[in-house]
């Protein structure tokens, strides 16, 4: 009797713990996911390691970081040497410059441009356009900006800015307004560049736009970041 | 009326598991299957032995636990072997549960129908 009793307590236990790993086992594959992975177990582990392999690019990403620092500090070294190796690494250091694989960081302007209001009479010009980034874009290197950015992406010689719906997409980042145009280079001529009279900021702020622009302002330090965000 | 007991156990554990909102995360979703297949297969292989009357309930009970834990312990240790060790468990655990099934058909038949042929 005793051994009987024994069984059933056992087996109550057992069932009411199985009872309960079955009901939320069937509540997590009727809820969808579930049932996915379990025909798939492959992609049940894909989550850890997307998690692995991501932990180990930032990893990387700093490591490249922490070397370009480091050659950054012997290429000036090498220039202040001076000698014919420096005036290389002055050549490759323009270069690197229009290609935007360096962050850059000097006196230059910032400027905002946000979307305008829905008015009535206006109601598709008052977002920002591509055209409306790429005109202040194309004044600010005329004005002989050494580097531009939008919203931190860098404009190299081959980013694209294209409309996609109601976002723009800048080389392969896709943006939303306020718009932040950082420029380095020469401030007091790409001030007064962007302001010229009937210029590209004027042209903005036409009423029938009706879009925000700012007014640019000149900073002594401008900090730019190098296209991908690396460096 | 006792008998009913373990009955009562699993549907009181569905309305507990129904009841108390215990969500595993996706990736380990595929992990408690494994452990469920080992623990029917414990539940079943429990009733056999008890039919058989060598039922122990140590045995039993740990063997569910133990059992449960480690299918799921060997399909996530072989997630990240690239070794698809739930299918071994799927396979392992569902050969052993049909013959349990066939044991515990063939205890009853031959219990209530045929005499043993030995």
């Amino acid at each position: 009797m005793e051994s009987a009793s024994r069984q059933i307590a056992a087996f109550t236990v057992v069932l009411s713990v199985l009872g309960m790993m079955l009901a939320v086992q069937y509540r997590d594959v009727t809820l969808g996911g579930a049932a996915l992975f379990s025909t798939m177990p492959d992609i049940s582990g894909a989550v850890s390691r997307l998690d692995a392999v991501d932990a180990e690019n930032h990893r990387l990403l700093e490591q490249t970081r922490v070397t370009e620092q480091k050659i950054n500090k012997l290429e000036s070294q090498m220039i202040q040497e001076g000698g014919a190796s420096s005036q290389a690494l002055l050549l490759m250091r323009s270069a690197a410059l229009l290609n935007g694989s360096t962050n850059v960081h000097g006196p230059g302007v910032t400027l905002t441009i946000r979307d305008g209001h829905l008015t009535g009479f206006a109601y598709e010009q008052f977002l920002t356009h591509d055209w409306d980034l790429r005109s202040v874009v194309n004044e600010l290197f005329l004005a002989g900006a050494d580097a531009v950015s939008i919203n931190q992406v860098r404009i190299t010689m081959q980013t694209g800015i294209f409309c996609i719906g109601p976002l723009i997409r800048v080389g392969s980042a896709k943006l939303g307004p306020p718009f932040v145009i950082r420029a380095i280079g020469n401030k007091t001529l790409l001030t007064d560049a962007l302001n010229l009279p009937g210029g590209v900021l004027d042209a903005l702020r036409a009423a029938n736009r009706g879009l925000q622009v700012s007014k640019p302002v000149a900073h002594s330090d401008v900090q730019i970041l190098a296209a991908g965000g690396v460096g | 009326m006792r008998r009913t007991l373990p009955l009562v156990g699993l549907l009181v554990g569905i309305a507990l598991g129904l009841a108390i909102p215990i969500h595993l995360s996706l990736q380990y979703a595929s992990y408690l299957s494994v452990a469920i297949l080992a623990a029917v297969d414990t539940v079943f292989g429990g009733i056999k032995s008890s039919l058989l009357r060598q039922f122990d309930a140590r045995v039993f009970l740990t063997g569910f636990f133990f059992n449960a834990v480690l299918s799921a312990a060997l399909a996530f240790v072989g997630s990240y072997l690239g070794l698809d060790l739930a299918l071994a468990a799927v396979v392992a655990f569902g050969v052993r549960i049909f013959n349990n099934l066939a044991a515990i058909r063939h205890q009853i038949l031959g219990k209530t129908k045929i005499a043993s042929p030995n």
